[in-house]
């Protein structure tokens, strides 16, 4: 059942191109969306138009199946955790927590027990009477989002939760927020910049770039997949070849790069058609034996990274391959060494260039 | 966030506001402008409907009124010069104390002195520079030194306006000063600049819109200063406010002393556009 | 690293600075207990007689009185007024905001003087029972201690983070109930602060005074001065102890609330 639905939703503040262009997605009950994208791309336009803080320029926005776009965001149903927490800094964290509740007029006993339940589900038993600022980053994190599932939201806004923590706390907080949300279930958007967060996270993902939706899917369809050439590069390391398709032999096609040579390639795109052939540094070999792509290459530039070695390895003069291995022992070729490096075709992606 | 806001009334919020300043201070000030352009009409307090030039051309070609406009203009000149000497100093010092009780000590100080009852203050000020039983001449006969007349002449009336004025002017360095980056001056100091190069060189060039600010807020005060001419200067001495208070409560000259409240505004007026296109250009050649 | 941060030509000038500036009010204290019987210094013995004589007469009685209760109304209003206006200010981006910002503060810089004959005469013209009554003085007032509220609470909210309003908007408050539980909460010490400048602005005017006050309402300004022109004994330096009592105290209070560092709630044990 679709909990979030953007149908055709823009944003433009005053002149210049729009904050966010004509936006559609949807979002499954019970799911982890993220949005993703550089900073400026309108991640938090979009969320914040969710939210009920921005007014669309144009389009519907639907929770539930209820048309909300009109919706002030006291009457949403929505809860949004901010970059900052937003921690009320004149209430304890317990009125913090009851706040919503006492909107809703609830007496005191049935608030007292609910902040407590909420409190045990973000760990922080024993915290009520503490002011906001005798709270670690962690412990505001933890307490805004106990605000915010103490009203059973039907949806769960988090813009860059994560990103005002340390590294340690970060990745800590990243493994129980996935768990908090699995438990209770809850429809969550989340915005981040951290491709890294966006793919160990999320159901599904949406990258943006530039206001614009450049493509919504698991993380590991957009990592393997990816739909434009900003995905490919946005998303992990990749080598990116502008390319012409030339014809396909079955599941295979020919496709001849900028400096003249020629690769194999999955047949996704039609002959004659320009392309960029992505390739992932990890499916690059050196050796590469069995590999169909393969190609004389001289090695510029060896970087040590513990876990594994990255290179880079000069094709021709206008040709640059970057590579990767795990680091495992075994010889490493040495700077200005002559090697054969190669890939399998099947491990390329094909990405058609945008009309 | 402006669609949101405006659904949420915002707008409304500046009603009020706004309502008062059309209806308390635009309105009147056309009024005033209107009255300074009637003839002249001795006990009349009213809008009259014919328009006429006589209380400015009564104002520049009597040497009595322009001169005191001349005297207020050389009186305001002075007391920015002397807030400026005076002034900087002291901002500097609070804005540089690493110790943020004195800071705060220093700013209730000046605060305080900027609020207090004007005519306690001068009163304050006859006591100390009184030209017979006065604190410093005093001193100055027990050294067997000859009395200085200091007050109830321009002198006076400039110690007066600068005692008035000095903590605007000092307030508004310390704005600046307070944020303007020490490393700037530190990083000069390390390429070799003196502690008084460094401070000509980067602090003061850096401060400068505020001393300009401030030096509006300061002429404009005095210009249309009323209590500290009457009370530190003479009647061989007088200010363009002095004679305004003396036209219309005094004399029922209304129209006249509208047409002095004009140019008093004018000048007021003046003074901030000048600054503000200095400070624009200031601002234009820095980067 | 410099062992003392300023030279020395300025720590003298600083120096004369802070005397000019604080011997008058230092002076007048003193001159406020003077056994003698007319202005003197040093004064001839201590003694309490011109603080009780400015106590029971008619300075005190009436127009400290007045003063204060006339400070009370405007400051009253203009908070409200000038808390509205700052919020809009801060809020909107519309054209002309600037303009409108610029004239909602420049009773800052405009003479005082020429303001109060401009309302007189336009009290004068509309007949409105504007003219000589409290309720004109008290719009100059406001009209004068608006911009220190505006500016002051402008300056604070600038400074609030607005996703604290917006946490309490998506947790279910309307607008006006945000800004009551929440915006105003933690902006109060700017509002107080603001409250506080627009109660010691009134309570000190004297240029708008001059014109709109009448013998049955003058301010204390304006009867000090009056008093001082006519006939000089050391009442008005002990009404000075009481203005200078006053106006220490509140800014004391303003800079504390517009000092503190951050937005720190109060901690709780
Ligand atoms: N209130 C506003 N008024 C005008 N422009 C705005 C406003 N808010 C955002 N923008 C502009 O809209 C664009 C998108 O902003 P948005 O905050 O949605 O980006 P973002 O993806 O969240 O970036 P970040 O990762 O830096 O938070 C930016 O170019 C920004 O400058
Ligand atoms: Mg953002």
């Amino acid at each position: 059942m679709r909990q979030v639905e953007l149908i055709g939703v823009a944003k433009s503040y005053g002149e210049g191109p729009p904050a966010v262009a004509r936006s559609d997605f949807s979002v499954e009950k019970g799911e982890f969306f993220s949005l993703l994208g550089p900073s400026g791309c309108g991640k938090s336009t979009t969320l914040r138009m969710i939210a009920g803080f921005v007014a669309p320029s144009s389009g519907t926005i639907r929770l539930g199946g209820e048309d909300v776009t009109a919706l002030p965001p006291e009457r949403r149903a929505i809860g949004i955790v901010f970059q900052n927490y937003a921690i009320f800094p004149h209430m304890t964290v317990a009125q913090n927590i009851g706040y919503g509740l006492k909107l809703r007029k609830h007496d005191k006993a049935t608030i007292a027990a609910a902040v407590g339940r909420a409190l045990e589900q973000v760990g922080l038993v024993g915290y009520e009477n503490r002011s906001p600022s005798q709270l670690s980053g962690g412990e505001q994190q933890r307490v805004a989002l106990a605000r915010v599932i103490v009203l059973e939201p039907r949806l769960l806004l988090l813009d860059e939760p994560l990103s005002a923590l340390d590294k340690r706390l970060r990745d800590e907080m990243r493994v129980w927020l996935k768990r908090l949300q699995h438990e209770l279930g809850i429809t969550t958007i989340y915005v981040t910049h951290d491709q890294d967060e966006a793919l160990s996270l999320s159901d599904r993902i949406a990258v943006m770039s530039k206001g614009v939706v450049q493509q919504i899917g698991t993380p590991a369809e957009i990592y393997e997949r990816p739909a434009t050439r900003f995905v490919a590069d946005f998303i992990g390391e990749s080598n990116l070849f502008s390319c012409r398709v030339e014809g396909a032999t079955g599941a295979l096609a020919t496709v001849a790069l900028d400096d003249g040579s020629k690769a194999l390639a999955p047949a996704t795109e039609a002959a004659g058609r320009r392309a960029t052939l992505m390739v992932r540094p990890e499916h690059v070999l050196i050796g590469a034996a069995d590999a169909a792509n393969r190609y004389p290459a001289t090695i510029e530039e060896i970087a040590y990274h513990g876990a594994h070695l990255r290179f880079t390895a000069r094709l021709s003069p206008s040709l640059i391959v970057r590579g990767e291995r795990v680091n495992v022992g075994g010889g490493m070729p040495s700077l200005g060494e002559r090697v054969t490096i190669g890939w399998q075709p099947e491990s390329g992606v094909l990405i058609p260039d945008a009309p | 966030m402006a669609a949101t806001t405006s659904r949420d009334g915002t707008y409304l919020l500046l009603v009020p506001a706004a309502a008062m300043f059309f209806l308390f201070m635009i309105l009147p000030l056309l009024v005033l402008f209107v009255i300074g352009f009637n003839p002249p009409e001795r006990g009349l307090l009213a809008v009259q409907p014919q328009l006429s030039l006589e209380n400015l051309v009564r104002f520049f070609t009597n040497p009595l009124f322009y001169g005191s406009l001349l005297t207020s203009l050389q009186l305001s000149a002075i007391t920015v010069v002397f807030d400026v000497l005076l002034g900087f100093p002291l901002a500097y010092i609070m804005a540089r104390t690493s110790s943020p009780r004195v800071f705060t000590g220093l700013s209730i100080l000046v605060l305080a002195s900027m609020q207090l009852d004007m005519t306690i203050r001068l009163y304050g000020m006859i006591v100390i520079f009184g030209n017979n039983n006065g604190l410093i001449n005093q001193l100055l006969v027990s050294l067997g030194l000859p009395k200085l007349q200091l007050i109830y002449n321009r002198t006076g009336i400039a110690l007066g306006l600068v005692q008035a004025t000095l903590p605007f002017m000092v307030f508004s360095l310390i704005s600046i000063l307070r944020n303007l980056d020490r490393s700037y001056e530190q990083a000069a100091r390390s390429l070799g600049a003196s502690r008084w190069r460094a401070f000509f060189d980067i602090t003061l060039p850096l401060a400068t819109p505020a001393v300009i600010s401030g030096a509006v807020i300061v002429f404009s005060l005095s210009i249309s200063s009323y209590i500290v001419p009457i009370l530190l200067g003479s009647s061989r001495v007088s200010t363009i406010s002095m004679h305004l208070y003396q036209q219309v409560s005094e004399m029922g000259f209304w129209q006249f002393g509208s047409a002095l409240g004009l140019i008093m505004l004018a000048v007021s007026l003046g003074a901030i556009l000048v600054s503000f296109s200095l400070s624009q250009r200031y601002a234009g050649s820095r980067f | 690293m410099e062992t003392s941060e300023s030279p020395f030509v300025f720590k003298a000038i600083a120096a004369v600075a802070l005397l000019l500036l604080l011997a008058p009010t230092v002076v007048t204290v003193v001159a406020a207990f003077n056994e003698g019987n007319y202005l003197q210094f040093p004064p001839q013995g201590l003694s309490l007689r011109w603080i009780e004589a400015f106590l029971t007469g008619p300075l005190f009685r009436e127009s400290f009185t007045f003063s204060f209760r006339l400070a009370f109304c405007a400051t009253l209003i203009s908070t409200v007024l000038g808390t509205a206006a700052a919020l809009a200010l801060v809020r909107l981006r519309f054209r002309g905001r600037e303009v409108l910002r610029a004239v909602m503060l420049a009773p800052i810089v405009l003479p005082g003087m020429v303001l109060g004959l401009a309302l007189l005469s336009f009290y004068a013209a509309i007949q409105m029972g504007l003219f000589r009554t409290f309720s004109g003085l008290l719009l100059a007032h406001v009209l004068v201690t608006l911009p220190f509220v505006i500016a002051t609470v402008g300056a604070a909210l600038a400074r609030f983070d607005r996703s604290l309003e917006e946490a309490a908007r998506s947790l279910g408050a309307g607008p006006v109930r945000a800004f009551f539980d929440v915006t105003m909460r933690v902006t109060a010490q700017g509002i107080l602060a603001g409250a506080t400048f627009a109660f010691i602005v009134s309570f000190g005017q004297f240029d708008i005074s001059l014109f709109l006050a009448t013998s049955e309402m003058r301010p204390l300004p304006v009867a000090l001065y009056d008093s001082i022109r006519y006939r000089t004994d050391p009442t008005i330096a002990a009404a000075g102890v009481f203005a200078i009592s006053t106006v220490f105290l509140s800014m004391t209070l303003v800079h504390v609330l517009t000092n503190r560092k951050g937005k720190r709630a109060a901690p709780k044990g």
